[in-house]
């Protein structure tokens, strides 16, 4: 490729990069506020004026009540399993349904496909769903976090698209030596589709990470609490997690243990998500692969 | 003679509160501890037989949380050992006046416990659409099992009546306060600011006007008053600060009428002095966005000189306002009046019965009987005294008749530095009032419970008390009632933040005249006439 | 007739004695959608009966006005309108802002000559995808406060600071910027890979032509990267009046209903905390309808205008 660099070429690349570095200070900047309201000292975090460069004083209680609670970990817990349990029936049940999908020879294919596209665009609203879960005997179990979300239908044809791509005569060449439906998936179709699949893996389990929904209107017992839920509670209904606890020093920090759970919360993420990221660039191409 | 006991216990438990429990320190006689409660009438026998197990809708406790010393006989394993029932604890607890969302999910999934804790005079409908709509019992059929609560009842006609729905029906079991403990929240105001800015407590609504001026402009205070906004909705906790223009939201009594608050001129009033005060920037700029830990939070950390606090939140404010300034001052404010020299009517208030921490019998349970003996049992003297004082001889020592005298080191000096309450609470029912009543103010210090006097006021003859409705009046006012009362603190709120200018007033009154304000304001009257001629 | 019934069963069973393994593959996968998604769907009668709960869906009483009171209160409700308008305000702030956002990113990205600092950037706007909305909109909530960071910001350029999430007219706006913030960089992703896909040899010939960059974007990258524009454009104006409530319920109070106040919210706060839920069933019902609508619509059109299409 020929470049020319003009002063005007070079004037652009400055300002893109200025862009982007702003950008990426916005990005980050809401991050790095919250851990230093965490580490604040309430009077002078009360004090403080203008942006914040660094905490306000510095002191750890924040922490200390957040980390000695025994509620944050239960929540951290049971979202774990949920993420963990959750993937694998993610996974399963796409993978088949996605592998059905590509079988256009069959003569159920065309009608269950309409079943499920039809899926996409029309539900049968909060109320009927509550109601069909609770009927299920899921009421109150973690489970109703995983087997109501097991398939996201635009994550199946999504896999499906992957899987078109792989060439049919693999397809033929495993009939031909008398190989099954199942060794045509999981010795072909899993294996080559491994960026998607890694793909998959991030879009469901963001997934789970991110809802509180379907936990604050399934869960009742306290010890079944997901992460989510927890912080609701915290942050946005201004409730403390135990009544007992509420002490003259809690009423003075509270907007630090505030940011304290923020940040507890996120960290595991952000530790995650730079080895994630290898993985879902390598997939990224199903995106445009859609249809 | 049962009212010689109770007279007794009354004495006893005001003599208490006036001595701050010096008690007569009588040796704890080890009585049998079911004696009492079984005198005459009863033929429950606690502990139950059979080995029954009873689901409520109460929050699980983890035995692992209660430290060594109240363990053994910590509040629900001492129930559980003496009514020999086991408790299955299946959260969706619901203790707030509108039932909870929990709640309401775990009522609609159909899968009900055998006893429903809920304040059922709030839920939607009120325990006649409770009763009509098939959720729980009518607990007169089950009379034969509860006789220690029609027992309590008869001897109580003041109490039977207002816990009974307009048929004449018991629905469940009362939770009820001790007379003389009604007020929990009022005014509470940094006085050496007052006396910086050379002004007394604030008497009238011009006088807070001109405190509030002065703390925001001599002072620089950043919020002179903040409170949760979702008080100006619950009946009585900003009373405080409308009592001036003697009205409330939503509705309550004046001249034994019903009033509907946003259909008053004195409401209107009320609304334009606080959008003054948002507009100067004297009422807390955020309060329509903030939490209740934020205006504690606020106060305590010198941000703000006025806020509506609760008696058991104040005390806490006022050590960490210490512990940073050593001169702070809360003084607490009795509620506003028009013109000085007036007497306060209206304050917060905490009925005897507002319907809170009721148990229900559920329409499903096929432990009718057990389940009744149960609740029962809490109306039994040993059951009000293990929900009162706790375990005898380990929490309070009793005197010569088994009644309580007073509580012991391990409550009231803990070795482990726990407050007092925070112990009593692990031996007796840890809500603040009980079955039937208990003394709320034991563990109050002094100086709290002189704010409690300050706040209170003759506000029994305003509140508007727990009426029923029929089930042809419920129809309209479910159906009418949500959108009203939606659109009103819709309104009313931005009345206040000054987005809905105050002149618009006249055409809100109409709107909500036009949503059924007046109709429904006439089915309270109905009920409350009702209600009056019980 | 009785002929092709005879062929087609025997076809049928043709085809299910060759293919019995693939129907069993897909038979966990049907058992979620008629358990998951069809059987709420029965659910939906609820709208025309007057639900309780102690009753249960079938024993319920049908509703008044030919099972229709709830539609017809809804009809009538002051706040009928209201949601309506609000859901597709959002929705078309979101489309205005929230849609091109990524696009311009992903073309902005594309032009960064060095690739570690591309890498870095990239990173950076990713990783807000991976906050939980609660938390987002607890520091939202926090920073919209009169004392926050929003207005810290605002006080440099000389506005007064108030309490940003009691304001009506700034709600739609918070939470659009809100839902760029956090999924511009995820979103861009599909673009970049749609501009991975364009043929490098023409911005070869472009520049041999001597076509500036500006030029190159607007002959070359952007008409390589229309089919997922238009893909991405039909789908977002198909669910034009489906608007989440997650985040909404975190983020707003009373005092703004006017503005932030959707369908979604409404049926929410009817069903689960009014429990009013054959009211909230047909409310919803009647979105749905909306919906299922305007996918239609929007599919139909871009048949017409272009050779893309969802279905």
């Amino acid at each position: 490729m020929v470049e020319r660099k003009t002063p005007g070429e070079i004037t652009l690349n400055v300002f893109i990069t200025v862009i982007m570095v702003f950008l990426s200070l916005i990005m980050l900047y809401p991050m790095l506020y919250e851990i230093f309201v965490s580490f604040s000292e309430p009077l002078k975090l009360f004090r403080h004026r203008g942006l914040m460069f660094a905490p306000a004083g510095f002191r750890t209680y924040a922490y200390e009540w957040v980390l000695s609670d025994k509620e944050i970990w239960t929540g951290y817990k049971n979202t774990l399993f949920v993420i963990v349990v959750g993937l694998v029936v993610n996974l399963t049940l796409t993978s088949l349904g996605a592998y059905f999908l590509t079988r256009k020879d069959c003569m159920w294919h065309k009608p269950i496909t309409i079943l499920i596209l039809i899926t996409m665009y029309f539900s049968g609203g909060m109320i009927p769903f509550f109601l069909t879960v609770k009927d299920l005997g899921l009421y109150d179990s973690l489970f109703a976090l995983i087997f109501p979300t097991a398939i996201s239908t635009y994550n199946m044809i999504l896999l499906r698209s992957y899987f078109q791509s792989i060439p049919e005569s693999l397809v033929e060449s495993v009939l031909i030596d008398g190989g099954g439906h199942f060794t045509i998936l999981f010795r072909i179709f899993i294996p080559l589709s491994l960026p998607a699949m890694a793909v998959m893996l991030l879009y469901y389990g963001v997934g789970h990470w991110n809802t509180y929904f379907n936990a604050l209107i399934f869960i009742k017992t306290k010890s079944k609490f997901t992460l989510q839920l927890i912080l609701r509670n915290m942050l946005i209904m201004g409730s403390n997690l135990d009544v007992d606890e509420q002490t003259a020093e809690y009423e003075q920090v509270v907007e630090s243990i505030k940011a304290a759970m923020v940040i507890v919360s996120t960290v595991p993420i952000l530790c995650i998500y730079p080895f994630l990221q290898k993985y879902f660039v390598g997939g990224l191409m199903i995106g445009s692969l859609k249809e | 003679m049962k009212k010689m006991v109770c007279l007794v216990l009354a004495l006893v438990l005001a003599l208490s509160v006036l001595t701050g429990c010096s008690g007569s320190g009588n040796g704890s006689a080890q009585t049998d501890s079911g004696k009492s409660g079984q005198s005459a009438t009863t033929d429950s026998v606690y502990p139950m037989d059979g080995n029954v197990t009873l689901t409520l809708n109460m929050d699980d406790y983890d035995l692992d949380d209660i430290p060594d010393y109240a363990k053994e006989h910590y509040f629900w394993v001492e129930l559980e050992e003496r009514t020999g029932v086991n408790l299955d604890f299946i959260g969706s607890t619901s203790y707030a006046a509108e039932p909870s969302q929990e709640f309401l999910l775990m009522l609609s999934s159909g899968e009900w416990p055998d006893i429903i804790v809920c304040n059922w005079v709030g839920f939607p409908g009120g325990p006649t659409a409770a009763l009509s709509d098939g959720y729980i019992r009518i607990l007169e059929d089950y009379k034969e099992y509860m006789p220690n609560l029609f027992k309590y009842l008869e001897e109580n006609p003041d109490i039977d009546r207002m816990i009974r729905t307009d048929d004449g029906q018991v629905y469940s079991m009362p939770w009820l306060r001790e007379k003389g403990t009604q007020v929990g929240e009022g005014l509470v105001i940094r006085q050496d600011w007052l006396e910086k800015v050379n002004l007394d407590l604030p008497e009238t609504m011009d006088d807070m006007y001109e405190a509030l001026t002065k703390f925001k402009t001599e002072l620089n205070v950043k919020t002179p008053i903040t409170f949760e906004l979702r008080w100006l909705w619950l009946q009585t906790a900003a009373a405080s600060i409308s009592s001036p223009y003697n009205t409330l939201y939503p509705y309550y009594i004046w001249d034994n009428e019903v009033k509907y608050g946003p259909l008053e001129e004195g409401y209107k009033e009320f609304i334009t002095e606080l959008a003054k005060w948002y507009k100067e920037g004297l009422l807390d700029t955020d309060i329509a966005s903030i939490d209740k830990s934020t205006v504690q939070s606020k106060f305590s950390n010198e941000e703000a000189a006025v806020s509506i606090q609760q008696y058991s939140n104040v005390d806490n404010c006022i050590k960490a306002l210490a512990e940073s300034n050593p001169e702070a001052k809360v003084a607490a404010l009795p509620s506003l009046v028009k013109n000085s020299g007036d007497t306060p009517h209206l304050t917060h208030y905490w009925a005897v019965f507002d319907g809170g921490y009721e148990m229900a019998l559920s329409a499903t349970t096929k432990q009718i009987e057990p389940a009744c003996r149960f609740m029962d049992f809490m109306y039994s003297q040993d059951g009000i005294n293990l929900c009162a004082y706790g375990t005898e001889g380990v929490s309070y020592e009793a005197d010569a008749n088994g009644n309580f005298s007073k509580f012991t080191d391990l409550v009231l000096a803990n070795e482990s530095g726990d407050a007092p309450s925070t112990v009593r609470n692990y031996f007796a029912h840890p809500a603040n009032y009980t079955y039937p009543s208990r003394d709320l103010n034991y563990f109050v210090p002094d100086n709290i419970k002189d704010m409690m006097k300050t706040w209170t006021a003759d506000m029994e003859n305003y509140w508007f008390p727990p009426v029923t409705l029929s089930v042809d009046e419920n129809k309209v006012y479910s159906a009418k009632y949500s959108t009203l009362d939606t659109y009103c603190r819709e309104n009313i709120t931005k009345f206040i933040l000054g987005t809905n200018p105050i002149d618009q007033w006249d055409q809100f009154v109409a709107e909500i005249e036009k949503l059924g304000a007046s109709e429904l304001l006439e089915i309270q009257q109905a009920a409350y006439e009702r209600f009056m001629n019980r | 007739m009785a002929e092709n019934k005879l062929k087609l069963s025997g076809r049928l069973a043709m085809d299910f004695r060759k293919n019995w393994p693939l129907y069993l593959m897909v038979l966990p996968v049907l058992a979620f959608y008629i358990l998951f998604a069809y059987k709420p769907m029965v659910g939906i009668i609820i709208a025309f009966k007057d639900y309780k709960p102690a009753l249960g869906i079938w024993r319920s009483p049908w509703a008044d006005n030919h099972g229709f009171y709830h539609f017809i209160d809804f009809f009538t409700s002051i706040f009928c309108k209201r949601v309506l308008v609000n859901t597709l305000m959002i929705s078309l702030y979101d489309l205005v802002i929230g849609f091109p956002a990524p696009i311009i990113l992903a073309l902005l990205l594309n032009e960064v000559k060095s690739a570690s600092f591309k890498k870095v950037v990239q990173t950076i706007t990713y990783f807000p995808h991976f906050i939980s909305a609660v938390v987002i909109c607890g520091m939202v909530r926090q920073f919209c406060l009169t004392d926050g960071l929003f207005n810290i910001i605002g006080g440099w350029f000389g506005l007064e600071p108030k309490s940003l999430l009691q304001i009506p007219g700034n709600f739609r706006m918070i939470f659009t910027l809100t839902n760029i913030w956090q999924g511009v960089g995820w979103a861009s992703i599909i673009y970049l890979a749609a501009i991975a896909g364009v043929d490098t040899g023409l911005y070869e010939a472009a520049a041999l032509d001597g076509a500036g960059r500006f030029q190159r974007i607007w002959h070359i990258t952007l008409p390589g990267i229309r089919p997922t524009i238009i893909i991405m454009l039909i789908m977002r104006i198909g669910s034009l009046m489906n608007v989440g409530y997650e985040k909404i319920i975190l983020l707003y109070n009373e005092s703004i209903y006017e503005t932030a106040d959707v369908i979604s919210t409404y049926v929410y706060r009817k069903g689960l905390l009014e429990f009013n839920f054959s009211f909230s069933t047909a409310v919803n019902l009647f979105n749905s309808i909306m919906n299922f609508a305007l996918v239609y619509i929007a599919n139909f059109i871009s048949r017409k205008f272009s050779e893309t299409s969802l279905f």
